[in-house]
């Protein structure tokens, strides 16, 4: 009785009750309530209601081609990644071109110098030793040259654009990410 | 009848490539996220950039979906957070969408879709208007929990709320709900 007293059924906790936010205690002191006092019966009935009206309000539509829209803005972003990998198939031209620059300039320093000193010749057997000369290499020529330095200056140009590039591309990938 | 495809699955489709399971996650989910959006920005025209925003958001970090929760959790909340970088952009002083002392923002009776829901004196056109003059957050935290059925937990995951958090904010929003009910008979009357 003393209990009972105490207890006082508000409006938020019917609705507490309603929603499943009362422990068990409290859910059971609030059936207790009820079942002794069944006028309040009708308030809970009125929340259901309310209850009820949220969960059939209906949804909003969007405008019309809504869908479509997202549906192109999609397509229009993964357009980059997809020109990237269609681009990756030319890759093999630029690569090509450089390591043939990259042979002529670095060919040098894979072949024997002119002007080094001579090597004391290796003893072979005439048989084994060849008719042919090894290809030797201008160093001073080579660096004399004009048309290396342009070569050189090209290859670095073409690698530092390649680099830009790419840096652009992962670049725009993360801001669109 | 056909059962229809899984969240799960479309997902997998999607990131397999198949650009059809991404327009049926769109079509799907079109309403829940632009309902959701129109709550918080509260104009028809932000809502459409907010969802949008959020299904490319999601669709961008679709791999990092792990399936711990609900696809409608993770997605809400995207839309939550990008509605939220939405209303920061208009406005830098806004720190989250739980500031209370930000002014509710009340549905404008001259705009059309007052008007029109006025004319309706329909209860479900009344009910959205009294969930327009609600704040952003009171919208969305009743949208969540009332029309998407959410539980309190998934609430929590989608707005970074405490769960007490989250359970006071949500009587407070009824009560407020309520209050608007009360105070524009003509929402009554719907």
């Amino acid at each position: 009785m003393e209990m009972e007293h105490k207890f006082m059924l508000t409006d938020d906790l019917l609705w507490d009750y309603a929603d499943g936010f009362l422990s068990p205690e409290e859910t059971r002191q609030v059936a207790d309530f009820l079942q002794k006092h069944p006028e309040y019966q009708a308030r809970l009935d009125q929340i259901h209601a309310e209850k009820r009206a949220f969960a059939n309000l209906p949804l909003e539509n969007a405008d019309s081609g809504f869908a479509q829209q997202v549906m192109s803005a999609w397509a229009a972003e993964q357009q980059p990644a997809v020109a990237t990998a269609k681009n990756k198939g030319n890759d093999w031209i630029f690569w090509a071109a450089s390591s043939v620059i990259a042979l002529l300039v670095f060919l040098p320093f894979l072949l024997p110098s002119k002007s080094a000193a001579p090597a004391k010749p290796l003893e072979i057997p005439e048989k084994w030793n060849p008719q042919w000369e090894l290809p030797s290499y201008d160093w001073a020529g080579l660096f004399g040259n004009n048309t290396t330095y342009f070569l050189l200056l090209a290859t670095l140009a073409l690698l530092s654009l390649k680099l830009l590039d790419k840096y652009l591309q992962v670049r725009h990938l993360q801001t669109a990410a | 009848m056909r059962a229809a495809i899984s969240d799960e699955i479309l997902i997998q489709q999607a990131l397999s490539g198949q650009q059809s399971a991404y327009a049926a996650l769109v079509n799907r989910y079109e309403r829940y996220v632009f309902t959701l959006a129109h709550r918080l920005v509260k104009s028809r025209e932000d809502a459409h950039e907010v969802a949008q925003d959020a299904f490319l958001r999601a669709f961008r970090y679709l791999a990092d979906f792990r399936g711990d929760a609900r696809f409608s959790t993770w997605l809400y909340k995207i839309v939550y957070s990008t509605a939220l970088n939405f209303l920061r952009k208009q406005n830098p002083d806004i720190l989250s969408l739980d500031d209370q002392n930000r002014p509710v923002a009340l549905a404008d009776p001259g705009t059309p879709d007052a008007s029109y829901a006025l004319e309706l004196e329909d209860r479900n056109a009344a009910l959205h208007l009294a969930i327009a003059q609600l704040s952003s957050d009171d919208a969305a935290i009743i949208t969540l929990f009332y029309l998407y059925e959410h539980s309190l937990e998934e609430i929590c995951q989608i707005t970074n709320m405490t769960l007490t958090n989250a359970k006071t904010k949500l009587c407070r929003a009824r009560q407020r709900l309520r209050n608007i009910m009360e105070q524009n008979p003509q929402l009554m009357a719907g």
